[in-house]
C-alpha cells in the first residue's frame, strides 16, 4: 500500500516568490500588523492638506484624485527645481551596497524592499522615467517605471516604513540622506492626500493647541501640577512649576509625552527637580507645550509652521534663550532646519548658564541648548551634589537616539551624566550605539499599535544588542534621551529582551541629585524602594 | 538511543540545515544572512548559526527538546513576527528529515524512523514557542493601547474626586 510519508503529507513550499523589485504589488490585507491607519478626514481639513475623505489601504479604490499622476509630477518636478540636494540624491547612487544591510527594518524583516538602496529607488525609477533623457528613451532598461497606482501603494508602505533615521547615510560613500528621500516621497503622497493618522493628528493638534496631545492650556497647567503633587507625595521632593511667566531668563521646551505619558513623565519631573535645586529662572510655555514637530513627517512647510511657535513664545515671553528638553527629533529640526526656516533671531541671547557662567557657543545661532549640555556643564563644574548610590538599583546602559545622534553629534554629554549619575553602566556593542545606534522602529509617526509587527521586527537589532548587555552585564535599565523612545522601547524590550526598564537621562539625575534641606530620600522617582530589600547581600 | 552520525555527516547536516534555512529568503537577504558575520549586524544569521548545532544535538543524543527551548525560542522568535505562515515559520525544522536522507549513509530503515519521530518532537516544541511568541505579540499590542487610555482615565478621575471635595460617599 502506497503510504504517504510526513513529507509529502506536509507539502510546505519553502522557496520564496521570486519576483523583481519592480514588480510594485503588495497586498494590504495579507500585511496587517505592518501599516499605519490612514489620516482622518477632520485632521486634514483642519491642516487644509490635499484630498481629505475616509478610506481605507485594504480598499480597492484609494480615492485618489483623478489627475494625480499630474499632481505628483508637477509636485515632484517643483521639488527638484527647489531642492538641489535631491536631485543629487535622485542621480549619484551607484547602488554600491554600502547601506543596503544598515536599515533596522531589513535586518529584521528581511523584506529587500526595506534595503535603503531599494526603498529610495522605488522613487528613483519614477525620476529616471520622468526625469532623466535616459529613462524617458529606454524606460525600463534604464531603470525607470511608470507611475502606476499599484507603485503608488507601493510608495505608501514602503515609505512609511522608514523612520528617518539615518543609519544608511552613515554609511552612504556619497553622504545620500536617505531619510530625505522618505521625506520627499511623503510629501509627493501628501499631495493626493496619502498620509497616516499618527502623524498628521499630532500635526493638527500641535497647529490647534501647540502639542500632539492636543492638551489645553488649562489641562497643561492642571496635569503639571498633578505631577509635581505626585512627585510630593511619593518621594518627597517639593517643585514649584513654572509655567508663561514673563520676564523669565530661559524658556523651557519638552516633547509633550513627558508630562503625559510614563516613563516620560518621571523625566519631566527630573527636569523640574534639577531646576528647583539650582533656583533656575525658567518657564515652560503652555503654546509652545512640545518639542516634537511631525511637520518633519509631512511637509517643510508644516515643519515650519510648527516650529515658529517656539521662536514666537520665546519673544512674547521675553526670555534670553532657550532650554530643550529629552527630545529626538525636535533636535533634528532644530539643529538642520529652525536656523534658516525661522531664525535667526535677533531677540534673544548666546545662551549662558547661569549657575557656572559658561557660554554655550555651538547655540550662538539658535540660541538653544540641550537639557544633557546643561545638566553635564554643572557636573563638570561640580555645581550639584550627586548620590550616584540612589541609582544603585539600576544597570544601566544608553540608548542613542537617532536625530540627537546623528543629526545633533550629541554623544558624550548624555553617558558623562549618567557615568556621574549611576554606578553601574554599560555600553551596548560598538557598532550598535553613537552614530551606528539602532532605532527603536517606532519613530516618523510609525510607533503606533496598528503598526506593532513592524516595530517590533524593525526593533530586533535594538533588543539584540540590548539582551547582549542583560545577558552579560545584568542591565536592567536602558536609558535614552527622546520621548518616542521612551514610548515605543517598553514594547521593544518586552519581546527582545524581557526584564529591561526604559528611562530618560533626567530621571536618574534627579534620583542622585541631593537637595537643599532634604527629608531623606526612600525612594526612587517610581515610587521604588532605594536599596534592595533583603539584607546581607552586597552588589555583585 | 544515539543515533551514529559521523563528525563529516553532522557537519555537513548542519551546514546543509542552515543553507535551506537561508535560501527560505529572497536572493539579496539570502546573500546577507550568509555572507555577515557580525552578531549584532546580522541577528538573525547569527541565532541561525548559533542556535542550529544545539537543536541538532538534542535530536541526535534523544534529549527532551524542552532543553533546548532558549534555542528554538531564539530562532521562531523571529520568524513569528517576520512575513510568513505559521506552518512556514516552524517548517525549518521538518527539513531536518530530508536532509537526513541525503546525508547519512544509508541510514537503516529503524535508524530514519527513529530520526524522524524525534524531529517530530522537536517540531511540537517550536510550534509551542511560536504560539506564546504570538500571544507575547497580542498581549503587547492590547498592553500598549490599555496603558494610553488606562493613565488618561486615572488622572481624569483623580482630578474630578479633587474639584468635587474628595471622591463620592454613596457606599
Amino acid at each position: 500500500m502506497a503510504e504517504k510519508s510526513p513529507q509529502e503529507l506536509i507539502q510546505i513550499d519553502l522557496d520564496p516568490p521570486r519576483r523583481n523589485w519592480m514588480d510594485p504589488s503588495v497586498s494590504f490585507e495579507d500585511r496587517r500588523g505592518t501599516w499605519s491607519y490612514p489620516g482622518v478626514a477632520k485632521n486634514l481639513e483642519y491642516m487644509d492638506f490635499a484630498n481629505p475623505r475616509e478610506w481605507s489601504p485594504t480598499d480597492e479604490d484609494w480615492k485618489l484624485p483623478e489627475n494625480w499622476q499630474q499632481i505628483i509630477h508637477d509636485g515632484f518636478k517643483e521639488r527638484l527645481d527647489k531642492y538641489r540636494s535631491l536631485r543629487v540624491f535622485m542621480d549619484t547612487c551607484v547602488r554600491c551596497g554600502a547601506c543596503a544591510d544598515k536599515c533596522h527594518f531589513f535586518i529584521g524583516s528581511g523584506d529587500p524592499k526595506n534595503m535603503p538602496v531599494l526603498r529610495s529607488e522605488l522613487l528613483r525609477s519614477i525620476y529616471r522615467a520622468d526625469f532623466t533623457t535616459a529613462g524617458k528613451i529606454l524606460g525600463a532598461f534604464a531603470g525607470g517605471r511608470k507611475l502606476t497606482e499599484e507603485v503608488l501603494k507601493e510608495w505608501y508602505y514602503y515609505f512609511f516604513q522608514c523612520t528617518e533615521c539615518r543609519r544608511c547615510s552613515v554609511y552612504c560613500p556619497y553622504g545620500i540622506d536617505t531619510a530625505e528621500v522618505t521625506m520627499m516621497a511623503r510629501e509627493l503622497m501628501m499631495l493626493v492626500g496619502l498620509n497616516i493618522n499618527w502623524v498628521v493628528e499630532p500635526v493638527a493638534n500641535c497647529q490647534r493647541t501647540g502639542n500632539h496631545l492636543g492638551i489645553q492650556p488649562h489641562t497643561f497647567k492642571d496635569n503639571i501640577e498633578f505631577l509635581c503633587e505626585e512627585l510630593e507625595d511619593d518621594v518627597g521632593i517639593h517643585v514649584d512649576p513654572v509655567i508663561n511667566k514673563k520676564g523669565a531668563e530661559i524658556l523651557f521646551i519638552i516633547p509633550s509625552a513627558d508630562y503625559f505619558a510614563d516613563p516620560g513623565t518621571y523625566t519631566f519631573v527630573g527636569y523640574l527637580t534639577l531646576f528647583q535645586q539650582l533656583g533656575l529662572d525658567y518657564t515652560l510655555s503652555a503654546y509652545a507645550s512640545e518639542g516634537g514637530n511631525f511637520g518633519l513627517f509631512t511637509s517643510h512647510d508644516t515643519i515650519k509652521k510648527l516650529n515658529y511657535k517656539i521662536y514666537h513664545e520665546a519673544k512674547r515671553l521675553g526670555v534670553k534663550w532657550i532650554i530643550g528638553g529629552e527630545c529626538g527629533h525636535m533636535w533634528r529640526v532644530m539643529h538642520q532646519y529652525m536656523d534658516t526656516m525661522n531664525g535667526p533671531t535677533d531677540f534673544l541671547e548666546v545662551p549662558r548658564s547661569p549657575i557656572t557662567g559658561t557660554v554655550f557657543e555651538n547655540a550662538r545661532s539658535t540660541k538653544m541648548v540641550h537639557i544633557c549640555e546643561f545638566t553635564a556643564d554643572l557636573i563638570r563644574n561640580k555645581k550639584i551634589k550627586l548620590d550616584a548610590s540612589r541609582n544603585d538599583n539600576y544597570r544601566v546602559t544608553f540608548h542613542d537616539s537617532c536625530n540627537p545622534a546623528r543629526a545633533l553629534g550629541l554623544f558624550d554629554e548624555p553617558r558623562y551624566i549618567l557615568k556621574n549619575v549611576c554606578n553601574n553602566f554599560f555600553e551596548m556593542p560598538e557598532n550598535t550605539i553613537r552614530e551606528h545606534t539602532f532605532c527603536c522602529a517606532g519613530g516618523a509617526g510609525l510607533g503606533n499599535d496598528e503598526n506593532m509587527e513592524m516595530r517590533l521586527r524593525g526593533g530586533l537589532p535594538r533588543g539584540n544588542a540590548l539582551k547582549h548587555v542583560r545577558d552579560k552585564h545584568g542591565v536592567n535599565l536602558m536609558s535614552c534621551i527622546c520621548a518616542i523612545d521612551r514610548a515605543t522601547l517598553p514594547p521593544l524590550a518586552e519581546y527582545w529582551a524581557p526584564g529591561v526598564e526604559i528611562s530618560g537621562v533626567h530621571e536618574l539625575v534627579a534620583n542622585a541629585l541631593v537637595m537643599d534641606g532634604e527629608p531623606e530620600r526612600t525612594v526612587n522617582l517610581r515610587g521604588e524602594p532605594l536599596k534592595p530589600e533583603t539584607e546581607g547581600t552586597t552588589d555583585v | 538511543m544515539s543515533l551514529n552520525l559521523s563528525q563529516t555527516e553532522r557537519t555537513k547536516m548542519l551546514a546543509r540545515w542552515f543553507d535551506r534555512i537561508v535560501d527560505g529568503y529572497p536572493a539579496e537577504t539570502a546573500q546577507f544572512l550568509r555572507d555577515q558575520s557580525d552578531p549584532f549586524a546580522n541577528p538573525v544569521g547569527a541565532a541561525l548559526r548559533e542556535e542550529l548545532t544545539p537543536i541538532f544535538d538534542a535530536i541526535l543524543d534523544d534529549r527532551d527538546p524542552s532543553e533546548v527551548e532558549p534555542a528554538l525560542d531564539r530562532i521562531v522568535r523571529v520568524r513569528a513576527l517576520q512575513e510568513m505562515s505559521p506552518s512556514r515559520a516552524v517548517s525549518f525544522v521538518l527539513e531536518l528529515k530530508e536532509i537526513f536522507d541525503e546525508v547519512a549513509d544509508g541510514p537503516s530503515g529503524e535508524a530514519k524512523r527513529i530520526f524522524d519521530s524525534r524531529v517530530d518532537q522537536m517540531l511540537l516544541t517550536a510550534f509551542n514557542v511560536f504560539s506564546r511568541c504570538r500571544e507575547q505579540v497580542y498581549g503587547i499590542r492590547v498592553k500598549e493601547v490599555r496603558n494610553r487610555s488606562l493613565k488618561v482615565m486615572e488622572r481624569l478621575n483623580s482630578w474630578r474626586e479633587e474639584r468635587a471635595g474628595g471622591p463620592p460617599s454613596n457606599t
